[in-house]
């Protein structure tokens, strides 16, 4: 038998090994690291950027917004030279202190971007530049649900065949905003006791969700595969699935999407922030930006881009909703401190 | 008082006390050893659940330690802003938070407490409910606050599910980062508290267990359960024995302590934090093992008590009881002049010398006793035995059934006493003289005790000491006497009987002669026939005089008079007067036929006597009451008439039988109305008398007075035929068959029987059919029943055959269609 003091040495090990886990990308410097979605910028994008300036980028991806933030927490901001950082967290990692500035020369193509993109982050509008948008619907097979989806409320009450065939994404705020939207409430409801309920309802659901989190993006995605039959995706990411089974369908939901809106900034602990400015700005190239657009299949805010993209592109109702359906759409706004703490601890209960 | 009883009196109580004091002895050691097993199991349990206790406790406090040093919760608690706290920080907080949970799943909650006690972070086990953010009130958190120790420590008992949870506390305390260290002010950022389940220390005390019936728990300091095995128990509490505690010495057991109306042995121990451990013995636990301890030592000092008694018994009996009994023996041994007893002389101690002394008057006794033994056995041999067969005789016997019939009362069994008669002793005293006659008698009695023997078999099955055994007396000149016990049924006595019969019946050889002595036995049952020997004696002498009436060789059972003679006998001649009136009587007839032509020769005639409510009534058992009462005369003279009608109804038919065949009793001829009979039947119906035979028994004929005979020749003389019926059964000599007026023999249903293959038959059979050819008689066989029978008297010129094979005896009518047939059958053939 082993004695209690071992016991406890024993279980210090497990904790610290638990922590070092993260230490990794602070003991490399060499490649400007940059931390973003998997399949969100082109390889091709990033090949030209390498040859032009004569670096390497590493990449590390994260799989929802509330992950990043997580790590992020963790080393403090650390680790990373370039940041995609979704808008509505742009002003706390300011806060934080997680964020360089970033001015007009630092990054001259900004001057592309459509105003309305910077204004909205208010304060932090200098530390962060617009990069792509994008909307959470419902993607599903139509050969599995020939009935397709008109709501949330369909896809969150669903039909007993989907019992563990349903993907939803590991971001808590996102899943309340969703309920919130299939009751006929704003995304941004703030009033405790209906967070309560949604979360209520969304435990319920758990027996329907195959998992929480982001999908694959190639044919063993298992939206392809069939493992999965339904679930709310981003609309890039779909129409990408599309081209391995033309089954896969993408519907904004009645009540209207969630827009999503990713940023680039520059963290505050990067020692490399010339490249890191210069990897923006590329990116920012009215040029590039339309391929990265386009391989995403996401819209992008960079005006001068439109010029290079395809009329198919720029007409693709998914990428660009109607004016009406934008108009049911919402932003993801910060809610009040306590709103805030019920739904982390709903997320406990769902995706921990 | 028996000698081995008073030694036994004398050692066995030494014994007992000896072995009852070493009982107690063993008795008061194991208790002491049990019960200081019993303490030390309390030591060694509370010793166990106090490490594991302390154990779980030090890890908790270390890993409360670990976790508020974390970067995440010191860097957590320094950001102000409550948006970023929640909406940036908070979820990494908690998956840290989740991620200890899952390496310790019974710390029920991990919370992160504001200094003003707000619960800021919560992370809980599914489904714990959260009364209140506010934690400031509780007296935890009160307690928390004002603690000076890094950290504070609590046990909770839970109402709502009996579940006993600690809390520990610890203070954030946390410099400022925007001023230099050596300057920056130390404050409080909050309280990281874990609340761990203690189901682990629980599952612990319910495997603890202290005997049976021992157990452990734990109370804190105002005495509340916070442990108990009966989870329903924790939460109570417990004053008196807080009360009883604290005037007790800790890790001491001490007994007699109340705990909820029940007395107990009570080890108590203080645990960190204020907690007291007690190990707890109920008394009732003590006083059953000593009981068992008791019981076993008991059970073991009566074994082995009663083992010493019987080992002591034992070596008595075989050193002195049994040698002496030995001598005891053989002194009567010698007394009664028994000489070949042996003795041992060897032995050197007293008993030897006993032994030897008794010798040695033994030698002195001498032959005197040998004598006197002798002439005893003689005057018994004189008073009880008959001394020429040296069997007993009538007074023994009389001695011996009644000590049988005393057993077969008690043993619900039956006795016989047969009674024997030899037939023709006297021929042979007188013709031989009495010494072959005495010599017979002896042979005799040799067989008979041979014969009682076997029939033992036939006995109930009962344990021979409870059983006479049969026994054969001689009581007079050649009469015999046999007593059969235990007779499983009366049936069984005539076995005997018949078996005593054929023995006696093979000749016996005397000078050079050979003797066949016959025997009439009667046989009387005990308690049917008599209650008393003397009455059974006279019983069984009755029986042999009928027996002897009736035929020699043979043995009937008696029967009283009463039952015999009277009742039956009167009842039945009524009848017969009654049916003779009425004619209930039917000819029928037998046809007999020509073994070397085939034709029919004639019928006999037979009566059937019908009676109205009895049916069918055999003749031999009519006839006789008919010749004694006379009637015979009438009914005879009926039949001669009836036969005769037949024949004429036949005659004129055209379909007569050769001859007609009567039988006729000697009584009828003594009656002197025979011939007068025959004329009037033959006249009547203007019959010839050759077609009349009139059938007489050979004893009949034998026996006949002359006149008879007479009648016989006059009858003959004018044509009737006379047949010997029966022959074979009586005893003809070949002088009286030449002289009789005869013209058939008819041979004894008897010898035909079984014929080709009985040797002793067929011999007999060609021996009178040998006489008959020479003495120019007719031969009649009656009773052949099988072809074989039939084949043998052919080839042996048998005249005529009759018996079932060939014809039943038929009425009247159906004699008449077989006639008809055959008449028919001739007349084809000839026409």
């Amino acid at each position: 038998m082993t004695s209690p003091g071992m016991r406890y040495l024993r279980r210090c090990g497990m904790l610290a090994a638990l922590l070092l886990s993260a230490l990794p990308g602070l003991l490399r410097a060499e490649h400007l690291k940059v931390y973003t979605w998997p399949d969100y910028i082109a390889p091709e994008i990033v090949s030209e950027f390498e040859r032009l300036h004569d670096t390497t980028v590493e990449f590390s991806y994260f799989d929802s917004d509330e992950a990043r933030d997580q790590e992020l927490a963790i080393t403090n901001g650390r680790g990373h030279d370039v940041l995609l950082v979704n808008r509505l967290q742009v002003s706390k990692y300011v806060r934080r202190g997680w964020l360089h500035p970033l001015s007009a020369d630092d990054v001259p193509n900004r001057r592309h971007i459509d105003k309305r993109w910077s204004d909205t982050l208010g304060d932090a509008s200098h530390y962060a530049v617009a990069n792509l948008w994008g909307t959470v619907g419902i993607g599903y097979r139509q050969d599995h649900v020939p009935a397709g989806f008109r709501s949330w409320n369909e896809l969150l009450q669903p039909d007993k065949r989907l019992r563990n065939r349903l993907s939803l994404p590991a971001y808590t705020r996102e899943l309340i905003a969703m309920s919130m939207k299939a009751d006929g409430l704003s995304a941004n409801t703030s009033d405790e006791a209906m967070i309560i309920e949604a979360g209520r309802k969304l435990r319920e659901l758990k027996p329907f969700v195959r998992y929480y989190g982001y999908p694959m993006l190639d044919e063993s995605s298992d939206l392809v595969t069939g493992k999965v039959w339904a679930g709310a995706f981003y609309n890039g990411d779909v129409l990408r699935l599309q081209a391995f089974d033309e089954n896969i369908r993408f519907v904004i939901p009645e009540e209207g999407g969630i827009i999503w809106a990713g940023y680039l900034a520059v963290a505050q602990s990067s020692d490399r922030t010339s490249q890191a400015f210069a990897f923006i700005d590329f990116l920012n190239e009215p040029r590039i930006a339309a391929r990265q657009a386009e391989y995403a299949n996401l819209a992008t805010p960079n005006t001068a881009a439109r010029a290079y993209l395809p009329q198919e592109h720029l007409e693709h109702p998914t990428i660009y909703p109607d004016q009406e359906v934008m108009e049911r759409s919402e932003f993801l706004e910060s809610l009040p401190p306590r709103s805030q703490k019920q739904i982390n601890i709903i997320g406990t209960q769902l995706i921990y | 008082m028996r000698l081995h009883a008073k030694l036994l009196f004398a050692i066995v109580p030494v014994f007992i006390v000896s072995l009852l004091s070493v009982g107690w002895i063993v008795y008061v050691q194991l208790r002491q050893q049990s019960e200081d097993a019993m303490h030390r199991q309390m030591d060694t349990v509370l010793q166990q659940t106090q490490q594991q206790a302390e154990s779980f406790i030090e890890t908790l406090q270390a890993n409360a330690l670990l976790f508020a040093n974390s970067n995440i919760i010191k860097r957590y608690v320094m950001v102000d802003n409550e948006i970023d706290r929640y909406d940036l920080m908070q979820p990494a907080l908690l998956k840290m938070f989740a991620s200890y949970q899952e390496a310790y799943p019974h710390y029920r909650e991990i919370r992160l407490l504001t200094p003003e006690g707000y619960e800021d972070t919560r992370l809980a086990t599914d489904g714990l409910p959260n009364r209140s953010d506010e934690e400031g009130g509780t007296p935890f958190f009160t307690a928390l606050e004002s603690g000076r120790s890094p950290s504070h420590m609590e046990v909770h008992n839970n109402a709502d599910d009996g579940k006993t949870t600690v809390m520990i506390g610890r203070p954030l305390w946390l410099k400022d980062r925007n001023v230099p260290p050596q300057i920056a002010e130390n404050r409080l950022r909050g309280y990281l508290v874990v609340t761990a389940s203690l189901d682990i220390i629980s599952e612990l005390l319910q495997k603890q267990k202290i005997g049976e019936e021992g157990y452990v728990m734990v109370l804190d300091q105002r005495g509340t359960v916070l442990f108990h095995q009966q989870p329903q128990l924790s939460g109570s509490t417990l004053y008196n024995l807080m009360f009883s505690l604290e005037k007790l010495p800790p890790d001491t057991p001490v007994s007699g302590v109340s705990i909820r109306d029940t007395s107990n042995t009570v080890q108590w121990h203080s645990l960190q934090n204020d907690l007291i451990l007690v190990a707890v013995v109920p008394e009732s636990e003590f006083a059953a093992a000593s009981q068992t301890l008791a019981r076993s030592v008991a059970s073991i000092t009566l074994l082995a008590i009663m083992l010493a008694s019987l080992t002591f018994f034992l070596l008595i009996r075989t050193t002195v009881l049994r040698p002496i009994s030995r001598l005891r023996e053989a002194a009567i041994s010698f007394g009664n002049g028994e000489a070949g007893v042996e003795i041992d002389i060897t032995r050197g101690d007293e008993i030897g010398d006993l032994a030897r002394a008794l010798c040695g008057m033994n030698r002195k006794l001498g032959l005197s006793m040998n004598e006197l033994q002798h002439s005893h056995a003689r005057i018994e041999q004189l008073a009880y035995r008959d001394t020429l067969t040296d069997l007993p005789n009538r007074r023994l016997f009389i001695r011996m059934v009644e000590q049988a019939m005393t057993l077969e009362n008690h043993n619900d069994g039956k006795l016989a006493v047969l009674f024997l008669d030899l037939d023709d002793f006297k021929r042979v005293n007188d013709t031989l003289g009495h010494e072959a006659g005495d010599l017979l008698l002896q042979e005799v009695s040799v067989r008979l005790q041979h014969c009682i023997r076997e029939s033992d078999e036939l006995a109930l099955p009962l344990e021979s000491k409870n059983k006479i055994a049969n026994q054969v007396a001689r009581i007079g000149g050649d009469e015999f006497i046999i007593l059969i016990t235990s007779l499983g049924h009366p049936d069984h006595a005539a076995i005997v009987a018949r078996k005593i019969i054929d023995e006696l019946a093979r000749p016996v050889n005397i000078d050079d002669r050979s003797f066949v002595v016959g025997t009439s036995i009667g046989i009387a049952m005990f308690p049917a026939d008599a209650g008393d020997v003397d009455g059974l004696i006279k019983c069984a002498d009755t029986a042999m005089y009928e027996a002897k009436r009736a035929q020699k060789n043979t043995f009937r059972y008696y029967v009283s008079p009463m039952q015999a003679n009277i009742e039956n006998r009167l009842q039945l001649e009524d009848d017969l007067r009654s049916a003779v009136k009425h004619c209930e009587f039917e000819l029928y007839f037998q046809p007999q036929f020509d073994t070397r032509s085939g034709v029919m020769a004639g019928a006999e005639v037979l009566l059937r006597w019908n009676h109205p409510l009895r049916g069918m009534v055999p003749p031999d058992l009519f006839i006789p009451v008919a010749e004694e009462t006379g009637m015979i005369a009438r009914l005879g003279e009926w039949v001669l008439m009836q036969a005769c009608r037949q024949w004429r109804e036949w005659q004129d038919m055209g379909i007569a039988p050769r001859r007609i065949a009567v039988n006729v009793s000697q009584r009828q001829f003594a009656l002197g109305n025979l011939m007068a009979a025959v004329d009037n039947a033959l006249l009547s119906n203007d019959m010839e008398a050759d077609y009349l035979e009139l059938e007489l028994t050979e004893s009949c004929m034998m026996e006949a007075p002359s006149e008879v005979v007479e009648t016989l020749q006059i009858l003959r003389s004018r044509g009737v035929r006379i047949a010997m019926d029966d022959f074979g059964t009586g005893y003809s000599s070949l002088g009286a068959l030449t002289s009789l007026p005869i013209d058939t023999l008819k041979i004894d249903r008897s010898f035909v029987s079984g014929i080709e293959e009985d040797s002793q038959n067929s011999m007999v059979v060609s021996a009178i059919l040998m006489l008959a050819r020479s003495l120019n008689l007719e031969i009649v066989a009656e009773g052949v029943e099988v072809q074989a029978e039939l084949d043998y008297l052919a080839k042996r010129d048998c005249d005529i055959v009759q018996g079932y094979l060939l014809g039943k005896p038929l009425s009247a009518a159906s004699m008449t269609e077989l006639l008809v047939t055959i008449e028919n059958s001739t007349l084809r053939m000839t026409g």
